[in-house]
């Protein structure tokens, strides 16, 4: 526990007489570290591709793997075949990626779509129904499933392995099915002493109330090592390294408006992001005097939308850019803190799976696509996605250590264990802005906790339970 | 250690009314933050004993904290009052201290925030210079080594896939202007975090204005980011009469340039100035500053000149009116692929260049490409193209300068054909289309 | 004043123009190269033309639309499927766009 660790230093007590001698100085711990997100880089930007090509590359790359999977779980004698060679009536496996046909999946064409006459739909957070089909699809064709599979959690564009037989009304009764599960894992180093990453999602700087403001002044003075007492210092300073999970800008610096709006009328007026974006440079300059930062994208963030998003520009931080201990990466993000992997996302695809299945809960989400061993099946089906056609490189091709998401309701944590022994830690970063919580990863116990700020507000004058996280 | 720091904070608080937090306190006295908290430990100790004055105090509170179960470590600002019974619930207790003094009952945390905002804005440079911790690796460098670095970096990373094919080649090409302008633009940026320019509150503009005399621009213009174009023309108009007269008085030798794009400032631009490589990170970011880069050299060494010299007479009104729309179309226009702004140059006198047909022009062309770290880049650059006259929409559509004055072309091209066509297209495509298209589109 | 409303009305005119003049720039590019492949039939180079359809209509190595054939076949390599070396042989020898490019090179997206 970092409380632990910071408490068992004796320092004197600040609640005292200053001394004559010089507050004391600790060290930044400084870790090796080595970015590797290369394939979330997009080189060349060719949007004259269709989305077909990254389906064929998923299902490409994964095919080997679950045949694999399909013969380690249902003996090595089981008959995998392609759609085109099934017979009716005969037990086997076919591997295919996953699509689920939605009522109620938006679609620009049913919205022009002058028959229809549609009303007006209620917004929506959930776009699943009782209609829905689960359909495999492989290179060439494509049968419709039921049985033992659970329709509303899955999702389109997973890449699964299904065993069972062909009925004669041409659907698929699927007797069991799985997936990819873990891939396989470098060792993780046996560290010495405790040293930390911390993960902070959703900043929102920009945003309409500016209560949390103080919340985010307390997390900067608390990892630069300025507020509490040595104790705390001392801990702060094995806060290695500091990683922005995206949304560091509120929705609210989006206008909505200004898309439509013609330019004559907002010519005098300012985008909401400039403001935004000088607030955070000033936050940002104070971190990064004192402690590597690594910032990346997120939804509301002024970089581009589609997945990968690429990183944010340096001209957008002339405080903050000249320290080297700015890393601007990209989203996904991928890197090697001190040997332990890190790999994680701003939350758009566990969001976007959210909305797309019956799962509620961020951390099974982030299991679900660990185990899917894909970062965002349901790009571009529903989330914004590049139009790769070599590779696709959402899939996992190794297992990270430490695998987060961003923009969570809550915080939550949990350790995974693969069947070839793998290890992982699941963390799903709360939004700061509305929890005002971040999390501090352990990297020598592996293990993730909480860390939140607070600070009174008008409101809760009689009450003095302080507001934590909700 | 002297008391003197007792009378400081007193006037602090009571005579100027200050929230004292012990960061602000910290960065204005110059001390360590600690120090600084057991300063105001000690100030208020003082004062309490005295019982003489009214003052309430926040605190600090930070430790491990069981909610739900789930253990966090949590930290807190509260208010005295509420200490002790906040204290109890912490199961354990990591760090207590004063945060903040101040004679008025705090109704929310608000204002502590934006003392503490403004004291660090003042203290930019050294935000973590009293604090408890220091980063071996947190050490501003300038823009070549960052470059340095960063390459470093980007080194051994093998090419993502997709590039591999194709792309390869193009990348390279595009890797060598795009190292320059960011040399450019992240030195300006340097220079300026060293320079001790930090005012509160005004950090953007007066960054803006910085960057004029890094480009020898002879005037700066803050307008780049809100300022609307009108705005711009309006502080122009006062400028641009003069310089229009100086190319009539000048000598017939010296290069004059007849204005076909609406931009009064381009007037100036004679055939040899090139846009410099670093000026083309900015250039993509404003158009309007560009401008007065490109023109600053010339306008330097004729400013005595022009001084003297009076308004001529049919100008400028006109001008002034007109430029508006299509130099918004221009900023505008969103389309990566090459395009081309019409800018005649002459090389001769303008007077007698009327009846030849053919004539040298300069076109504004823009360049996307990717630059090594993947970013998209605009470069715009001159570049000179000999047209004929005969091409008549393009005559008739500009925005009827003041003075027609066609300018000729001394040394006409072999290859006049080939480009008379395309200029035409170019002509057609730039000037108008893109134009007219970019005054609907929302970029 | 009076300038504004003509200039608008040029730039009208111009546009059409502007645009009719791209798409005949751009058609000729593609078509030539068919007709005269059509011309020199039962040669050599008609054989390899069919060769490459023969590639871009296998469907084990994924679409073929909207990448160049080496492309496709470098995407196939590099999945371990197997793509005919002679595939590739062609490919490097000709570069002109009716061998890099797919059969269905006129219809883009």
């Amino acid at each position: 526990m970092f409380s632990e660790l910071s408490a068992q230093k004796e320092g004197s007590s600040l609640l005292c007489r200053p001394s004559e001698d010089q507050g004391p100085v600790f060290d930044r711990m400084s870790l090796a570290y080595s970015p590797c997100s290369e394939r979330y880089t997009v080189g060349e930007r060719s949007f004259s591709r269709q989305y077909a090509h990254i389906y064929a590359a998923r299902l490409m790359q994964m095919r080997p793997l679950l045949s694999e999977r399909a013969k380690q779980k249902w003996g090595s004698d089981v008959l995998i075949r392609k759609l085109c060679d099934l017979q009716t009536g005969e037990q086997c496996c076919i591997v295919g990626t996953l699509f689920k046909r939605m009522d109620l999946q938006p679609s620009i064409l049913k919205e022009i779509s002058e028959e229809h006459n549609l009303l007006p739909q209620p917004a929506r957070v959930k776009f699943i129904s009782e209609t829905d089909e689960l359909i495999l699809e492989d290179e060439l064709q494509r049968i419709k499933l039921e049985g033992n599979i659970y329709r509303d959690k899955c999702v389109t564009g997973s890449v699964i392995a299904i065993y069972g037989a062909e009925k004669n009304d041409g659907k698929f009764t699927v007797e069991d099915f799985c997936m990819a599960d873990l891939p396989p894992q470098s060792p993780r180093p046996t560290l010495s002493s405790d040293r930390f990453v911390l993960l902070v999602s959703g900043l929102g700087l920009g945003s309409t109330h500016a209560d949390s403001m103080l919340g985010l002044q307390l997390l900067v003075d608390m990892v630069t090592g300025q507020l509490g007492d040595q104790g705390e210092q001392s801990g702060a300073a094995t806060i290695s390294r500091v990683l922005l999970v995206g949304n560091l800008l509120s929705q609210n610096t989006q206008d909505a408006d200004a898309a439509t709006k013609p330019k004559y009328l907002t010519k005098k007026t300012q985008a909401g992001s400039v403001e935004a974006i000088r607030l955070l440079d000033e936050m940002l300059l104070q971190l990064v005097a004192s402690v590597p930062v690594d910032v990346m994208p997120g939804q509301y963030d002024p970089t581009n939308f589609t997945l990968p998003q690429q990183a944010l520009h340096r001209c957008m931080f002339p405080l903050s850019s000249v320290y080297p201990t700015l890393q601007l990466v990209t989203n996904p993000h991928q890197s090697h803190i001190d040997g332990v992997r890190f790999l994680g996302t701003s939350g758009q695809n566990v969001c976007d799976i959210q909305r797309y299945s019956s799962m509620d809960d961020h951390l099974e989400i982030l299991e679900d696509t660990l185990r899917l061993r894909h970062l965002a099946p349901t790009a571009p089906d529903t989330l914004g996605c590049y139009p790769f056609y070599q590779k696709d490189p959402f899939i996992l091709e190794e297992c990270p250590h430490v695998y987060f998401s961003g923009m969570a309701p809550t915080f939550q944590s949990k350790l995974v264990k693969g069947p070839d022994g793998q290890e992982c830690l699941l963390v799903t970063i709360p939004d700061f802005n509305s929890t005002q919580t971040a999390c501090l990863v352990n990297l020598r116990t592996l293990t993730c906790e909480p860390i939140s700020f607070s600070a009174f507000s008008a409101d809760e004058d009689e009450d003095s339970e302080m507001n934590v996280s909700h | 250690m002297d008391e003197l720091y007792l009378d400081n904070i007193d006037e602090y608080v009571n005579d100027q009314d200050k929230i004292v937090t012990y960061k602000w306190l910290s960065l204005t006295l110059g001390v360590h933050v600690n120090t600084a908290k057991q300063m105001l430990f000690h100030y208020l100790d003082h004062k309490r004993k005295e019982s003489s004055a009214q003052l309430h105090a926040t605190y600090l509170v930070s430790g491990k904290c069981v909610d739900n179960g789930q253990a966090s470590h949590k930290v807190s600002v509260i208010k005295e009052d509420k200490l002790e019974d906040f204290k109890s619930k912490m199961s354990l207790i990591v760090s207590v201290h004063v945060y903040s003094v101040q004679k008025a009952l705090l109704k929310d945390s608000g204002p502590l925030y934006s003392v503490d905002y403004d004291a660090v804005k003042d203290n930019m440079k050294n935000c973590s210079k009293y604090s408890a911790i220091r980063c071996a690796g947190a050490v501003p460098v300038s823009s070549v080594e960052l470059q340095q670095t960063r390459e470093i970096q980007r080194a051994p990373s093998p090419e993502p896939e997709s590039k591999k094919s194709g792309m390869n080649g193009s990348a390279h090409q595009a890797s060598k202007p795009s190292t320059k302008p960011q040399k450019g633009i992240m030195g300006m940026f340097a220079s300026k975090t060293s320079s001790k320019n930090q005012d509160n509150g005004k950090e953007v503009k007066s960054e803006q204005k910085e960057e004029a005399p890094v480009d020898e621009a002879p005037k700066s213009k803050p307008a780049v980011k809100a300022n609307p174009m009108m705005n711009f023309f309006g502080s122009q108009a006062a400028k641009k009469p003069e310089k229009t007269v100086k190319q009539e008085e000048a000598p017939p030798s010296s290069s004059s340039v007849e204005q076909k794009s609406p931009q009064p400032e381009e007037k100036t631009q004679a055939a040899v100035v090139k846009p410099k490589p670093k000026d083309t990170q900015k250039e993509s970011r404003s158009k309007t500053k560009r401008v007065e880069e490109s023109d600053s050299e010339e306008d330097k060494m004729d400013k005595k000149k022009r001084r003297r010299i009076k308004k001529p007479v049919s100008d400028s009104s006109d001008e002034d009116v007109i430029p508006d729309s299509p130099q918004q179309m221009e900023t505008r226009e969103p389309s990566p692929s090459p395009k081309k702004e019409i800018k005649a140059v002459s090389h001769s006198h303008q007077r007698d260049a009327e009846m030849k047909t053919r004539k040298r022009r300069r076109v504004l062309k823009s360049r996307t490409f990717l630059d090594d770290e993947g970013c998209m880049v605009t470069e715009k650059g001159y570049e000179s193209e000999s047209y004929s006259e005969t091409e008549d929409d393009f005559q008739a559509a500009k925005p009827a300068p003041k003075h027609p004055v066609p300018a000729k072309l001394p040394a006409s091209k072999p290859d006049e054909k080939k480009s008379q066509k395309k200029n035409n297209a170019n002509a057609n495509k730039g000037s108008k289309q893109a134009s007219i298209m970019g005054f609907f589109q929302k970029k | 004043m009076t300038t504004k409303p003509r200039l608008i009305t040029d730039s009208f005119k111009v546009v059409k123009k502007a645009k009719r003049g791209a798409r005949k720039a751009k058609r000729p590019l593609s078509p030539p190269p068919t007709h005269q492949a059509e011309a020199g039939a039962a040669t050599l180079q008609e054989e390899e033309l069919r060769t490459l359809r023969h590639f871009d209509l296998d469907w084990r190595f994924g679409p073929c639309t909207g990448i160049s054939r080496l492309h496709r076949w470098e995407r196939a390599e590099l999945h371990g499927l197997d793509p005919p070396e002679e595939i590739r042989e062609l490919l490097q020898t000709h570069t002109d766009p009716e061998y890099s490019l797919s059969l269905w090179r006129d219809y883009p997206l």
